[in-house]
Parts: structure tokens; sequence; C-alpha cells
């Protein structure tokens, strides 16, 4: 009898183990996670079958995002209230602020063949890889066709305008980048914003002599130090430069390059201790905390530099600086970087009427969403409103005198050089590599890797 | 029940569902690799072959890669150090505690089961300058400021961080398996020895040690194989950085084939792992067989 029992109980358990194994297989679509984005089959067939229907298409859009600030709050919103009057419309964003990290899922989905329905990615090479590859919508085509182009700033449209290519990334955003400081440190120290480098580094100087941080930077995600690369060339001859370097016609050890060198290995002098493995969002809430003299970054962090966003002793208490420049430049204050942002970038895969339709109710009404959310410049035209902070109103005024932008080394360049100048130029910056070196390397890369 | 025992395709058949796991699992991704590493791919566009060139790039004319290799030897090299040292002289002390054992196995095998995303998080804060953490703050408060840095970014200490916090969280795990080893050496063995008058290192060097060899070299070979192929710790404590200080063949590999979008180079690199730990435990085999 016991025999039996012990006979009936083994057998129980063995079938509750083989029942947990085939549960594990009743996944896919209907156990999506946080973190996977669920086959492109699934939504391409129902957008396929409801269509046939003639029905309101139910429709799904997975939106693997690189930020969470105003812009991202806006589209979570605007899903919300168009989900309202369609049935069956779902969005969800997948948020991923560490930039190398995102673009490293979304080359691993393109990889796949299962990229999600909308992802961000800048207008770069790789983006020109994933067109040829037909995986992306033409986007230019699509604004022209539903006729809302008109509601963009063409600033956005043509940074993301690939020459020779087309328009396959959307901006959200318009983004101008200052140099935001601390008002109350500067005050302490007697400094006033500089208008020249030379100003800016004495500035530095005296904020380092009396115990402050003078610059935050984040040495993690590779793009700001590309950033500080840029700086000193354009100074010197506007674009030229970048776009001769890029074409294999320029080295990295000329004129500019070597300026840039010596640029970068002074300017990491003034960087915060551990910068280079210091992530994005330590590295700006050190500036917003106080305990750096100055942050260079872009309208899109206006959002946590509102009062409501900041402690006591911080409200009121940045304010910003254009790029500086040097004598005799052939450039004017009024050309630094602005930009369309990070674009979205739409899966061919998935495309469907169902996803035009919300995109062309999203470009229609940003704006209205867009202002009353706030702390970031959207890219469809806006006006701002009464009791918009005085920061707010001055940072979005610049707009009015933009002029051109600086060519960013993170989009302009191939992938594989890219990651040899954000390691290396970090390298060079903590005075651990000679510029010769840096030099030899970069156009080393460069070279290897031209189209 | 005799039948199974005496028919030796029983044992074959018991053991096929595992080998089978391990066939798909282990040796063809190793199989895969190897057929990718002779082709250029970027994962989206063709694959073009180019036969031997990634091998000849990365023995010849990478840099990065050599530094990556000589950057793990290091790693494997502290890991071993420490996982074992810490985890004999652990588990020697564990044999003479009258009570308690069992807590004291749970407290220190805890980092090993505890995510390594938090354990970088709470070691990224502990090292930090700015904001300061509380390494920094201690060394300031006994007036040793000159000794205050940023840890993981310094580039003369970040290896060594990296390494010790690895080293850290796997120190539990070897405590317990050797602890295990030491209380199964038979007590008759050991009283004889006493009374031959064997204590302290003798008695560790020439009875105890001898006699949990085999589980000893199992460990080594553990760690060795482990930190060979590390790199939960290194990418998310320092991402490789600064500048390459702590870059190592799987954190490089990674980078290859996601960052610079080269997954035949990436293959060639992951192919060099494999044999590497291959040859590195064939050799401890055959030094303690």
């Amino acid at each position: 009898m016991k025999g039996t029992w012990t006979k009936l109980l083994s057998l129980a358990i063995c079938l509750l183990l083989l029942a947990t194994a085939f549960a594990g297989c009743g996944g896919g679509a209907g156990s999506t996670g946080e973190d996977s984005a669920p086959p492109a089959e699934s939504t391409e067939s129902t957008a396929e079958s409801a269509a046939a229907e003639g029905d309101a298409e139910p429709v799904i859009i997975n939106h693997l995002t690189v930020r969470n600030t105003g812009c991202t709050q806006t589209l979570q919103a605007l899903a919300d209230e168009y989900a309202k009057t369609h049935p069956g419309f779902e969005y969800h964003q997948e948020v991923i602020t560490d930039r190398p990290a995102a673009l490293q899922k979304v080359k691993t989905l393109a990889a796949s063949d299962s990229l999600p329905e909308w992802f961000e990615i800048d207008p770069t090479a790789y983006c020109q890889e994933l067109v040829n590859a037909g995986m992306l919508v033409d986007q230019g085509e699509v604004l022209d066709r539903l006729g809302i182009r008109d509601h963009f700033w063409e600033m956005g449209l043509n940074y993301h305008e690939m020459e020779g290519v087309g328009l396959y990334t959307l901006p959200m955003d318009l983004n101008l980048e200052y140099y935001f400081y601390n008002t109350e440190l500067y005050e302490e120290n007697g400094l006033v914003p500089p208008t020249t480098w030379d100003e800016f580094y004495k500035n530095c100087q005296v904020l380092q002599d009396a115990g402050t941080t003078p610059i935050s930077i984040c040495g993690v995600d590779g793009w700001p130090i590309l950033r500080y690369f840029a700086m000193m060339p354009y100074r010197m001859t506007g674009n030229d430069w970048a776009k001769k370097v890029i074409a294999g016609e320029a080295s990295i050890g000329d004129e500019y390059g070597t300026a840039a060198m010596e640029f970068i290995q002074t300017a990491g002098q003034y960087f915060q201790e551990g910068w280079s493995t210091m992530d994005y969002n330590t590295s700006l809430n050190l500036f917003l905390g106080g305990k750096a003299a100055m942050h260079h970054t872009g309208t899109w962090d206006l959002a946590a530099m509102q009062d409501d966003q900041l402690s006591d002793e911080m409200k009121g208490k940045i304010d910003f600086f254009l790029l500086p420049t040097i004598e005799d430049s052939p450039t004017t204050q009024n050309q630094y970087f602005g930009h369309g942002g990070v674009g979205v970038a739409f899966s061919s895969a998935n495309w469907s009427e169902g996803q035009e339709d919300f995109l062309k109710y999203v470009v229609e009404n940003y704006s209205e969403k867009a202002i009353e959310i706030g702390g970031f410049i959207p890219m469809t035209k806006a006006e701002l409103p009464e009791g918009t902070s005085d920061l707010t109103v001055r940072a979005w005024a610049e707009l009015e005198n933009f002029e051109t932008n600086i060519l960013t080394w993170d989009v302009i360049l191939d992938e594989a050089s890219v990651v040899y100048f954000s390691e290396n130029l970090t390298a060079l910056a903590m005075g651990l590599m000679t510029p010769e070196e840096f030099a030899e390397g970069a156009d080393k890369s460069i070279q290897a890797n031209l189209p | 029940m005799d039948k199974i025992y005496k028919n030796k395709l029983s044992y074959l058949l018991f053991l096929l569902p595992a080998l089978l796991v391990f066939l798909f699992t282990v040796v063809l991704p190793i199989v895969w690799s190897l057929v990718y590493s002779f082709y250029g791919w970027n994962g989206i566009g063709d694959m073009k072959f180019i036969g031997v060139q990634n091998y000849i790039k990365m023995f010849t004319d990478d840099p990065v890669f050599w530094t990556a290799f000589k950057n793990n030897l290091i790693y494997v090299a502290i890991n071993i150090v420490i996982q074992l040292s810490f985890g004999v002289l652990l588990a020697l002390l564990l044999t003479r505690l009258p009570f308690g054992v069992n807590v004291m196995k749970t407290l220190y095998f805890t980092p090993a089961i505890i995510s390594s995303v938090a354990i970088c998080q709470v070691f990224q804060k502990i090292l930090s300058m700015e904001p300061m953490g509380l390494v920094n703050y201690f060394l300031i408060a006994i007036g040793q400021e000159n000794l205050a840095r940023s840890w993981t970014a310094d580039p003369n200490t970040a290896l060594g961080i990296v390494s010790g916090i690895e080293g850290y969280r796997y120190i539990g795990l070897y405590m317990i398996i050797l602890y295990s080893a030491f209380i199964s050496i038979p007590t008759d063995v050991v009283e004889a020895a006493k009374i031959d008058g064997a204590h302290g290192w003798s008695m560790f060097s020439r009875i105890k040690f001898p006699l949990i060899r085999g589980v000893f070299t199992v460990t080594l070979v553990m760690v060795a194989n482990g930190t060979m192929r590390g790199f939960d710790i290194p990418y998310l404590l320092t991402r490789g950085g600064p500048a390459y200080r702590t870059e190592m063949m799987a954190t490089y590999m990674y980078k290859s084939a996601f960052l610079t979008s080269q997954f035949g180079y990436a293959s060639a690199i992951a192919v060099f792992i494999a044999l590497e730990c291959l040859i590195v435990v064939s050799f401890i085999r055959k030094i303690y067989s």
C-alpha cells in the first residue's frame, strides 16, 4: 500500500515538472515582458486581418526610446488620448536611457528581424544600412502624403535628412545645446559668462582653485566627449574640416585636429573626478545639485532645471551662455550645436495605415501637448504660454537667432571610428595617450572604414 | 531494476537528454561562431566570406585585443588568489566553528546569488569620489586624503578593483564546496595524524590539502574557466574603461559585435576564448593529475 502511494506521488511530481516545462513553450506575443518586443508577425497579421475586414485596425506600437523626458511624456499623453477614441490601439514605451545599450539592443533586434514598431536612432551610417536593407519607412514620403510636413520646424527635418538617402528618422524635439552654469558659484568667484575659450578656461581655473568642480560631463555614453572634440575646429574653420576628415581627405594630425586634441587635453583637467565612468544622470545631477559649476547639455534637459524640480539651494540659480568662440573666427556666436535630437525610426515590417493615422494625430496635436507638459522644444511649431519660466523663455528665444549646426562626430563617423574616438579621447583627456598616438589610430580607423 | 542496471543502453538513454541540451546550447553555438568567424557581417546585410582575415587582424593588427588578453590574465590570476585562498581559509575556519555553521554559510554565499547589476550599483556608490562614497569618506576621516580617488575611474586601480569585486562575490561559493570537502575527510586519518604530531600548517599541508586535492582541482578549473569569460562585473562597473584598462576578452567581443557591428570579428574572438579555456583547463588538469 505504502509503495503504491509512493509511486503515485512520484508520478504526480513528474507530471507537474513536465507541465512547467511545457508552460515555458506557451510564450510569444502573449507573454511580452518589459524588455522584449513582441514578434513582428503578430502585429502585422493583426493589422492585415483587420484591414481585410474593413474594421478599425487594432494597432499596437512598441516604442523603444532612449529618453525619459518631456518628449516621451508628450507621446504617452497623446497615445492615451488617442486610445480613448480608437479601441484596440496600444502604445507601450520601453525606456533605455543608456545610449550604447539602447543601440546594442536595436542592432540585436535588427539582426534577428524583430525590430519594434518605433525605435530611436541617429541619422548615422548604421541607420543608412537599415535603410539599404529596406527595414525603415520613408518618412519623407509619408509626411508629404499625409500633408503634415508644414507642422515641423525645418531645422529638425533638415538635421535628420540624410544626404542622398532621404528622411527616415523623425525629430520629436528640437535641441539647442548650451553651457548651463551655476550663477551662485559664478558670483561667489566674481566671474561673468565667457564669450571666448580663453575666458572660459580662465573661469575654469578660478573655480578649480576655489575647490569647485568646473565642468561636469558624462564619460560612459561616449558622445559628450565627442562634442568637445568638435568645438575648437568648428570655431577655426566651420564644418569644412569635419567633412574632409570623414571623406578621408584630412588627417586628425593636421593643424585643426591638433588644436582639437589640445582642447580636449585642457578640458580634461577641469572635468569632475571619476568622469570617465560616470553615467549621464549622475553627471547631470552633479550639476543640478550644485556640485559642478558648468554642464554642457541641451534643451532636452530643461524640464530637470525648472525650479519645482530643484532643491531649495538651487532654485533660480541656473542660467546658460552660448558656446564660446575664438578671435577672428569665421563662425558667429549663433552657430553652435542645434539639431533635431534623437530620431524616431519606423520599422517597415510593422508599418500600417493605423500607425500613419496615429502619427498624423501626434504631429497635429504635439505642440499643444508639449507646451502643457513643458520643459523642451517640440519639433512642431509652437509658442510658449504665459507663466513659462524665464530660463525656458530665453532658451527658446535663441531659436530665432540660431544659424548653423556643428556636425557632431557621433553622427557623421562610421561606427568603428565612433568607438575608437570615444574610448581614446577619454584616454587623451586623462593624459594616458599622446595626441600623436591618438591621431595615428584615428586616421587608420577612418581610412579602414571609408564608405 | 536489475535489468536497467545491467543494460548499458539504458545508461545512454538516461544521459541522452542532458547530452542533447549540452550539444545544442554549448557545442552548436561554438561551431556556429567558428563558421561566422570566416565571414565579415554587420548583422543586417549579406555575409561576405573573408577566410582567415579576422584571425590575421586579431593576432597582428589589433592592440586592443592584446590589451584585453593581458587584462584578462591579470583578472584570472587575482580571482584565483582571492577566491581560492579565502575560500580555503573560510572553509577551514568553518570546520572549527562550534555552532552557526549554516548561518555563516548562507551569509557568505549571498553575494553569489545577488544580481550583478545590484552589486555593481552598490560598489559604484561605495567607491565613487563625486558624490563621495563610503571608502573615500573613511580615508579622508582617518587623514589619508591622498589615497582618496575615484577608484573605478583611476587607470591604476580600476583593474584591481574590478577583479577584487568579482573575487569577493564568489568566495562564498568556493567556501561551501571546500568546506564539504574538508568535512568529508575521514576523522580517523586526522586523529592518526594528530597522534603523529601533525598540527596547524603541517596538518593542513600534509594531510588535509592532499586529501581534498581532487575537489580543489575542480574549483581551480571553475574559477579559471569562469574568469577567463568574465563579463558582467567589468562591463557593468566600468564598461571596459577607463581607456581599455578593464577591457576583457568577453567585453571586447561583445563590443565588437554590438557597438561596431563586426559580427564576424566578434565570432573570431569568441572562438579564441573557447580555445583559450580548453587549453588552460587541460593544462590545470595535467598539473594536478
